[in-house]
């Protein structure tokens, strides 16, 4: 499959490597943040949200909505109302459903989200139709830019510029802040944490909120650059397991360079192998599982 | 020496749960752990029993070096083990339970096609082991039935069904009433003496210590304080006060 | 009453399943062809549930990705019957037994490394990657178009409606009667152990990565058993076969039978592939109904629809019986 490259167009590939490379940045960059929601639930409240997909491909669908009318202010605050309204919508969810089964084995855990997330995405079907929804207008508005020779977009850049601003906001908040290092402790450990008086109940239903909130951010970010359409969710599902499979488990640092390496092989792959551009990040993925099970980053996995 | 400890090391990060510790135990014995809470002695029956890997040291049992190997293998070798939480199979019989540590230890997990019941020698044995522990008349019960001191000697006797030569038990009367306590004792004192394990025995009761063991372990924050005959120990005035202190 | 009470029990098994035998054999003869085809759907179905049940009821593992070894066995046989020109059965159903032995033996090493969440991610991670090769790979697979499946040939003799439906009710009492002795046999309860508490049986010399695996891979199997007679009975197959809404299929139908019976599945399948249709027909939105249905028996009926019920009505006449004494 190599042989597409020929004399001359390594030359070609080297002038379109910064093309390569800034794409794989920009689906990183969404990916990171689904991630990290994904692993926020999970190393705190211990939930696989197998529904964060579904919430993933909401928040795209809502963006939409505002996306469509042009108007360039009502599409700035939606950056804003979508996550939010995401997180709530989490949030909901949490308190309604999830916390009855805290208690029970993991398999009714992972059953309850695996309905839910059939649920929401047929739901999205049902009020947005079969048909992907294409609100490219802030793409266009933004217009392109010579970067590291190539011409890009403006607003993968921002995007790239804005997952990054929210991981280093994500980090000093874990990091820096009283409630961070309680939410830390608690995916450490509940009982202990529960014992010093930390109201687990409510902290569980905030990790939710933000969790999903960073989902439904990712959503409305990637409207613009590419469509909304039924089946992302369990992509974005797929994908930002396999970001925590490489990275670890409940590290946001993992997520991060997770992230990047999966954009990055993702942008390769779909360059020069098209057709097989899937494989590669299985492969890696299972690679990882078969040499380093924790992750890069992530904390041993109990054995006993 | 059935069993023989060298410099055995497990830490946590900076906590040094198992300090570089040396021991060793002899076969046909029963030897207690004792120890304040967070002295180690779970970790180390956990080291010996492959649950976790040592960070240094080695440990030998019937000299073959068994550090690291997992659990199923240690289990396959002879060595049995139980748990302060019993880990047993809630919604399998009671006989059931007993019965796959006795399929498992005879090689026959691979059967696919006879039923289950259909082998008489390892029926019998399951029956007989049942009795040892004074489980027999609830045999067919389901497990999530059986009371609490129940569970805990089921576990016992699933590891006795392995047909062990040293059995590993932690904590085998915790959780128990006083009264019970006593009793479960006696049951697991009887199945080794009649099976002839060797024992290695964590426990918090002082009294059932003293008076079942040959040899007593002291343990403090991963290391062993002291070793003896309950007598020895008995009067050992640092031993007191860190049973009764907790901390030093 | 007292007829049957005077049966002594080892002949329960054989005198049911003759029972069984005997009215599969003559349904036809009474029944029209679409109720055939809906009741070769249904022990389709049926075979597909207690292969997955193997690993989800008695040894705990939840897989949300098992379409693909259905998908596999149904594939093998059609691209080998559709493209390759293979057309005698006997050769086509052991292609789609080996393919699908290879395959869960392949990812089920990968994925029983893990545990519970990881598991299951991993099963549905690898469900969907069939998904993708399914519609990639369009010279081999034919795309999203499918593969259309001619009916082929059971030791020369054409199988269509009826013929298959014999072959599938007979495969269904052979592989209903081994999963019943393989259950109840020391390697059943070792499976069962280790689903109630796989530390205790690593402590008690059971090697539980290697039983997991292989009953991942009697699941995929059995699984692609069921494909293999899929493919002909919708003279069809698309990559659809390997989605996850798919695999939630065989998950809910086991579900609505309760996976903590051994019959349950066999119920929940045969109730699935009679509703399945009326279902479909009033309304596109399938998947809502199954999330919903699956979300439901996660949080009120654990045991399943027809296990609960089966529990509810044994408490009844068992307390009854206690009292009249």
């Amino acid at each position: 499959m190599g042989r597409r490259v020929s004399i001359g167009g390594v030359g070609y590939l080297l002038s379109t490597l910064p093309l390569f490379i800034l794409n794989g940045l920009f689906y990183a960059a969404t990916l990171f943040l689904i991630a990290s929601g994904l692993t926020i639930i999970f190393s705190v409240a211990g939930i696989l949200n197998l529904a964060h997909g579904a919430i993933f491909m909401l928040g795209a669908y809502l963006a939409t909505l505002t996306m469509l009318t042009g108007d360039i202010r009502l599409i700035i605050i939606t950056f804003i109302i979508v996550p939010f309204i995401i997180g709530l919508i989490g949030l909901g969810i949490e308190r309604g459903l999830i916390k009855w089964v805290y208690d029970r084995e993991s398999e009714y855990q992972l059953l309850l989200t695996y309905g839910l997330s059939l649920v929401l995405a047929d739901l999205v079907r049902m009020m947005f139709g079969p048909q992907p929804i294409s609100a490219s207008f802030l793409l266009r508005e933004s217009g392109v830019i010579d970067i590291l020779g190539v011409t890009y977009p403006v607003y993968n850049l921002i995007v790239i510029v804005v997952a990054l601003f929210v991981g280093l906001l994500l980090w000093l908040f874990l990091d820096r802040t009283r409630l961070g290092w309680i939410v830390r402790a608690c995916s450490f450990d509940r009982e202990m944490s529960s014992a010093l008086g930390v109201n687990v109940g409510l902290i569980y239903a905030f990790t939710f909120f933000l969790g999903s909130a960073l989902g439904g951010l990712a959503g409305a970010l990637i409207v613009p650059s590419t469509v909304a359409m039924l089946g992302m969710d369990v992509n974005a599902l797929i994908e930002s397991f396999i970001v925590i499979v490489i990275g670890g488990l409940g590290s946001i640092r993992g997520a991060f360079i997770g992230s990047i390496i999966v954009g990055l092989v993702r942008s390769f792959g779909i360059y020069f192998f098209p057709r097989y551009e899937l494989a590669f990040i299985y492969i890696i993925m299972a690679v990882v599982l078969l040499i380093r099970p924790r992750g890069l980053f992530g904390r041993e996995y109990r054995r006993v | 020496m059935i069993l023989r400890v060298e410099d055995l090391a497990k830490y946590f990060g900076e906590v040094r749960a198992v300090d570089h510790i040396t021991f060793g135990i002899d076969s046909g014995t029963i030897t207690s752990i004792v120890g304040p809470n967070g002295a180690g002695k779970t970790t180390l029956i956990n080291l010996i029993s492959g649950a976790l890997k040592p960070d240094s040291g080695d440990i030998y049992y019937n000299n073959i070096n068994i550090k690291g190997m997992p659990p199923y293998k240690i289990s396959k070798l002879g060595i049995g083990r139980s748990f302060q939480i019993p880990h047993i199979y809630l919604n399998l019989t009671t006989l059931d339970n007993v019965l796959v540590s006795l399929y498992s230890i005879k090689g026959l997990t691979r059967s696919m096609v006879r039923d289950s019941y259909s082998f008489k020698d390892e029926l019998s044995r399951a029956e007989a082991i049942l009795n040892m522990f004074g489980l027999l008349e609830k045999k067919d019960m389901y497990v999530y039935e059986l009371p609490h001191g129940d569970r805990k000697l089921l576990d016992i006797a699933m590891a006795f069904a392995l047909n062990p030569k040293l059995v590993l038990l932690d904590e085998p009367t915790s959780g128990v009433s006083s009264r019970e306590k006593r009793r479960v004792m006696k049951i697991v004192d009887d199945a080794i003496r009649e099976q002839g394990v060797t024992a290695l025995i964590v426990e918090h009761d002082m009294d059932i210590v003293f008076s079942y063991s040959d040899k007593i372990i002291v343990m403090h924050q991963g290391k062993i304080i002291a070793e003896g005959v309950p007598d020895e120990i008995k009067g050992d005035k640092t031993v007191e006060s860190v049973l009764l202190g907790g901390e030093t | 009453m007292h007829i049957l009470r005077s049966i002594p029990k080892e002949y329960y098994i054989p005198i049911s399943l003759g029972l069984l035998f005997l009215f599969l054999i003559s349904f036809p003869l009474i029944a029209s062809r679409y109720l055939i085809f809906l009741l070769s759907l249904a022990l389709i179905y049926a075979i597909w549930a207690l292969g997955y049940n193997f690993l989800f009821g008695y040894t705990g593992l939840l897989s949300f990705g098992h379409a693909a070894y259905l998908g596999v066995g149904a594939y093998t046989v059609g691209l080998l019957i559709a493209r390759v020109g293979i057309k005698s059965f006997e050769i086509l159903f052991l292609a789609a037994v080996l393919t699908s032995l290879g395959i869960s033996a392949l990812i089920g090493y990968l994925c029983v490394k893990y545990t519970e969440v990881y598991f299951a991610l991993l099963t549905l991670a690898f469900g969907e990657f069939f998904y993708a090769l399914a519609f990639k790979l369009y010279d081999i697979t034919g795309g999203s178009d499918g593969v259309s499946v001619p009916y082929p040939y059971l030791f020369g003799y054409l199988m269509d409606t009826k013929l298959l439906y014999y072959v599938v009710a007979v495969l269904f009492v052979i592989l209903l009667y081994f999963a019943w002795k393989v259950v109840n046999s020391p390697f059943g309860k070792t499976l069962q152990a280790i689903r109630e508490d796989p530390v205790k049986a690593e402590f008690v010399g059971i090697h539980v990565k290697r039983y997991q695996w292989y009953s991942f891979i009697l699941s995929g199997v059995y699984s692609g058993i069921a494909g293999a007679l899929y493919a002909p009975l919708f003279a069809h197959i698309y990559p659809d076969l390997f989605h996850w809404t798919t695999s939630g299929e065989v998950l809910f139908v086991t579900l609505i039978g309760g996976h903590r019976m051994f019959l349950g599945p066999v119920l929940g399948a045969i109730i699935y592939a009679f509703l399945r249709s009326y279902i479909t027909a009033y309304t596109i939105y399938w998947p809502f109904v199954l999330g919903l249905s699956v979300a439901v028996i996660a949080l009120i009926f654990p045991n399943g629809i027809i296990g609960s019920a089966y529990s509810f009505i044994k408490e009844r006449y068992f307390s009854k019986t206690v009292v009249s004494k």
